[in-house]
């Protein structure tokens, strides 16, 4: 009886075990912004495509947060979904393993004049076997770094947004208006996290410093070098006068967000998505917050792309078929990608661009104090892509994703460690993967 | 013995020492998910008022993560679901081999118990990736009964080893009166021994459920539809990188440590006798 | 027959051993032989020996992420243990309002892990639960609870906010455990409380007592989820322990055989701990 019965128990669990369903359907994966018109619109774009085509799709929304995670998994065993929308982490890293099927066709199709030029820079990757470059994504929007400026503390102290504003007045100004504990100047966020890279970067790129030059095994050299110990030292000296809150070192990515909607801080540079949730949420802080472009350099924090995984002919053409089908939609595309989301994601197309200049100028964005389409003209570098070599690596992706650059350079705040020396690890570390990576 | 005055003092010290320890971070998370959101600007510890405002935006709206999908019913009843169900199969199968290494006598049964020991303290995270392939070759990924077969591999261990240990501490007199009596080994685990465990199973249960309500890293890694979402992953969706809606944010919490909270308080007497003299013995 | 015999005893733990042998044992192979190829995520593994394990150690990233988890791991204990053991001894008592308290201190056991991450980044935020409690008693200049030094005290307070009931109700059981007659012959000799508490109750919980503190050793060593949802390792690496290393390692920086070799050699130090563990509960 014994037996018996603990077989049964056995079999029973084998069979549910073995049990699976074999569906095969395109699978489409979303990873979300935090903008749900975004992610609504892409969604229903999926459906409506599929119902057209007659094509069965699995659709999956979910985060970045999560998805970095699933992506790596996807594509370290092998079963990556067939296209991906919006995703930011594993577009270079699978393009450099021949992964992903090149859309040159796609863009061509959609007017390849009509992309600003800069944008498809994100995406143009060199083939590791070929040696050739092709796009194998298609960015979903810029999403520049914009600085949010407390106006109404500028004209405490009566200072004025210039025509066009550069590092220099901004640190100026964060000075001018500094009033610790109540106000700090700069929110500018050191802890473990992207923002604090993208803020870091951005001030070295200003000081006309770069990150990877080349992929050789000491591509990373110029990051050591004496612009990048400049904007080390100037952060420092920030930093112990107080003009960047001291709790910065602990800000993780929503830390100078609600520091800037609690009114702790005058200055932070931070997509849009600030003034969106302020919006959003009634907060007074809201009407008078004014956002404005470094005309120095301008940071995308995206890299948000469509793309679509090798696999049968047949999926890889009606995966860009799909991606085709949603931005042939121009227009659809900028009220919903980018006009619901109060212009966290700028236009990729020129003559969308425009419209949104037009609207700017007859008073349809009042927190822009500049024109927000002049964020194209100092775009230098995004998720994935450094200066000064202006084209994307996964080895850059790793510098962003695994935080290298904050995590080292707290050490200057804490430890009171030199500047020199910290560059100097940061460089070292980066060229360790650029030979990995590349070979020597 | 009499209590002295000084015992006295120090176990009220002890007593009101620990539960404001406890207290502190459930008075916030109780606050925030009952106070308006604006409150939290202010620097108010007391809330301005109660409100049920959060509770409601989270529980009835489709929008908890950041984009249209489904109410956060359907999380916490995934949730539910797997967490019953895994604690069900892990507990079929968990019996049989607790009560099988606490009284049949088995040659290497010291080694079975150290590899299911082994198990029950081996970290996932080691294996996800491994893991995550071998659903995708079994058809199992993006499901949910891929995920339970996940969390047994977190709970039958645990279950094997505290009922292993329970089942140790019961007297072997009657059962031995039993197979003597010419019942089997199972007739007797079914009919002698199961009622008198009924504390120990109880507690192994609760914690089973709690183990796979807890676990995040497999679900995140294996679950893509939001309507398979289980809590932990759709709390995860709550903070989403840049922003925090600490009110709809504490409410999920709320909501998803509540059903471990009040399971293990109801059952409270055979969690303290049965959840400890599993594993302590 | 004796063969059938002997086939029918295993048949006791063939499901159990079946499951986590295909679910843990497999991929835990697949591991060790990982962590001896350079392999990078979606890239093609390629032996190269023992290169990971002497660029790991070389780099200093494995015993900087030992020392952190050693960190956060014996003070951990440390409290838990004297805390639980405190609160036992008072709930050993008979007193009104006992099982109130007893259930009261054993709630944050039952509270799911990612929502006491979630709860405590609240309570360690910068103008969060802590600082606006301090804030209100008068101190405004508090220091940054998930700042660098004090981000590990501040992970031990959350490991030890949500473990110390373990402890309290293991301890409560062995002390329940322990016949009358005991205490009474010592109240005979003369014994008080102390001496009592030195003399006997505490040799006669030694055996729970270890019990407890390896399993709560070996989660402790690996707990992930709490520290992962506040920190991600930081600031810095200041909280980068060894379950978060690998985790980085495989997961932000794609290094598969880096993120295994870890793995490979933190599973010494569970395995001492798992024999450890045997040992004390072994019956025979």
């Amino acid at each position: 009886m014994s037996g018996k019965f603990l077989k049964v128990t056995f079999f029973v669990f084998l069979i549910l075990i073995t049990l699976g369903f074999a569906a095969k359907t395109l699978e489409v994966w979303i990873a979300t912004t935090f903008v749900d018109a975004q992610n609504d619109w892409l969604r229903t774009k999926v459906e409506q495509w599929a119902k057209e085509k007659g094509v069965t799709v699995g659709i999956s929304l979910f985060p970045k947060e999560i998805y970095t995670e699933k992506i790596v998994a996807a594509i370290e065993s092998g079963n990556p979904p067939d296209v991906v929308l919006q995703g930011a982490a594993g577009v270079v890293l699978a393009a450099e393993k021949g992964l992903l099927v090149p859309l040159d066709d796609i863009i061509d199709k959609l007017g390849r004049s009509d992309f600003y030029e800069e944008i498809l820079k994100y995406t143009a990757i060199t083939d590791p076997k070929t040696g050739e470059k092709h796009n194998y994504g298609i960015p979903m929007f810029i999403e520049p770094r914009t600085v949010s400026v407390r106006v109404d503390l500028l004209k405490k102290a009566g200072i004025e947004i210039p025509k066009e504003p550069d590092y220099n007045w901004l640190i100026k100004a964060a000075k001018a208006v500094n009033n610790p504990p109540k106000v700090y100047g700069l929110g500018f966020p050191l802890g473990k996290c992207y923002d604090a890279h993208d803020n870091i970067m951005a001030l070295i790129y200003a000081k006309g410093g770069g990150l990877i030059a080349n992929k050789g095994p000491h591509g990373a050299d110029i990051f050591n070098t004496k612009p990048t110990w400049d904007a080390l030292k100037l952060i420092k000296e920030l930093y112990d006068e107080h003009v960047i809150p001291p709790d910065a070192i602990q800000w993780t990515d929503f830390g100078n967000n609600l520091a800037f909607m609690e009114g702790r801080i005058a200055f932070t540079m931070n997509g849009l998505s600030i003034y969106y949730r302020m919006v959003k949420e009634g907060n007074p802080i809201a009407k008078v917050d004014k956002e404005i472009f470094l005309k120095d350099v301008v940071i995308d924090t995206g890299l948000k792309s469509a793309f679509v995984f090798r696999s049968t002919p047949d999926k890889e053409k009606l995966g860009k078929d799909l991606i085709y089908y949603i931005f042939k939609d121009k227009e659809g595309y900028r009220v919903n990608m980018c006009e619901a989301a109060k212009l966290y994601g700028l236009p990729i197309f020129k003559s969308q661009g425009k419209i949104i200049s037009q609207e700017w100028r007859e008073g349809k964005w009042p927190m822009f104090a500049v024109d927000p389409m002049s964020a194209t003209k100092a775009l230098k570098a995004s998720w994935a892509m450094s200066y000064p070599i202006g084209e994307p690596t996964s080895v850059a992706e790793r510098v962003m994703g695994s935080l290298l650059i904050p995590e080292k350079v707290i050490r200057i705040f804490t430890e009171n460690a030199d500047p020199k020396e910290v560059a100097k690890e940061i460089a070292d570390a980066i060229n360790k993967m650029l030979a990995e990576t590349y070979g020597k | 013995m009499k209590l002295s005055l000084t015992w006295r003092i120090v176990s009220i010290i002890v007593i009101v020492g620990l539960s404001i320890f406890v207290a502190l971070p459930l008075y916030w998370t109780f606050t925030i998910a009952f106070r308006p959101n604006m409150d939290l600007f202010t620097r108010r510890i007391i809330p301005s008022k109660f409100t049920l405002q959060n509770i409601k935006d989270v529980l009835l709206s489709n929008n908890w993560g950041g984009f249209e999908s489904v109410p956060f019913f359907v999380p916490l009843l995934n949730s539910l679901l797997v967490a019953s169900s895994v604690t069900v199969m892990s507990l079929a199968i968990s019996i049989f081999a607790g009560y099988g290494l606490a009284r049949v006598k088995m040659q290497g049964g010291q080694f079975f118990e150290s590899f299911i020991l082994f198990s029950y303290v081996f970290p996932p995270f080691i294996i996800v990736i491994a893991l995550y392939n071998f659903l995708h070759r079994i058809h199992l990924y993006n499901s949910l009964f891929g995920l339970m077969l996940l969390h047994l591999i977190i709970v039958v261990p645990y279950s094997t080893w505290t009922l292993r240990g329970y089942f140790l501490t019961i007297p072997q007199d009657i059962e031995d009166a039993a197979l003597v009596d010419g019942l089997s080994r199972v007739g007797t685990l079914l009919r002698i021994v199961l009622p008198s465990a009924t504390p120990g199973i109880a507690s192994t249960a609760i914690f089973s459920f709690t183990l796979s309500w807890s676990e995040l890293l497999f679900a995140m890694t294996i679950i893509d539809s939001y309507e398979k979402f289980t809590l932990p992953i759709a709390l995860r969706t709550m903070v989403i990188g840049d922003f925090v809606n600490w009110g709809n944010l504490m409410a999920g919490v709320v909501i998803s440590m509540l059903p471990p909270m009040l399971f293990y308080l109801a059952l409270q007497r055979y969690v303290v006798s049965g959840l400890t003299a599993g594993a302590v013995k | 027959m004796t063969l059938q015999r002997k086939f029918h005893q295993y048949l006791w733990v063939l499901p159990v051993v079946i499951l986590l042998s295909f679910l843990i044992v497999l991929p835990l192979f697949w591991t060790v032989w990982l962590s001896f190829q350079e392999k990078m995520v979606g890239g093609k593994a390629i032996f190269t020996g023992i290169k990971n394990y002497i660029d790991i150690l070389k780099r200093g990233e494995f015993l900087d992420g030992l020392w952190k988890s050693l960190y956060f791991t014996v003070p951990s204990i440390f409290f838990k243990l004297l805390l639980g053991l405190a609160a036992a001894l008072v709930l050993n008592n008979p007193f009104r309002g006992r099982n109130l308290i007893r259930m009261w201190l054993f709630i944050p056991w039952t509270i799911p892990r990612f929502a006491v991450a979630i709860m405590f980044i609240w309570f360690f935020r910068r103008g969060g639960g802590l600082d606006l409690l301090l804030y209100q008693m008068g101190m405004s200049d508090t220091p940054f609870w998930l700042g660098p030094k004090m981000v590990m005290p501040a992970m031990i307070f959350v490991n030890v906010w949500k473990g110390f009931p373990f402890f309290m109700v293991g301890i409560l059981a062995g002390l329940q455990s322990i016949p009358g007659e005991v205490y009474e012959a010592a109240a005979i000799d003369g014994a008080n409380r102390v001496q009592t508490f030195w003399r006997i109750t505490l040799p006669l919980l030694r055996n729970v007592i270890m019990i407890l503190v390896v399993l709560s050793t070996i989660w402790t060593f690996a707990e992930f989820d709490v520290i992962y949802l506040i920190t991600q390792g930081g600031p810095g690496t200041a909280s980068e322990t060894l379950p978060i290393l690998t985790y980085v390692t495989a997961f932000r920086l794609y290094n598969m055989g880096d993120a295994a070799a870890i793995s490979v050699l933190a599973l010494p130090i569970f395995l001492v701990l798992i024999l450890s563990l045997v040992k004390l509960t072994g019956r025979r």
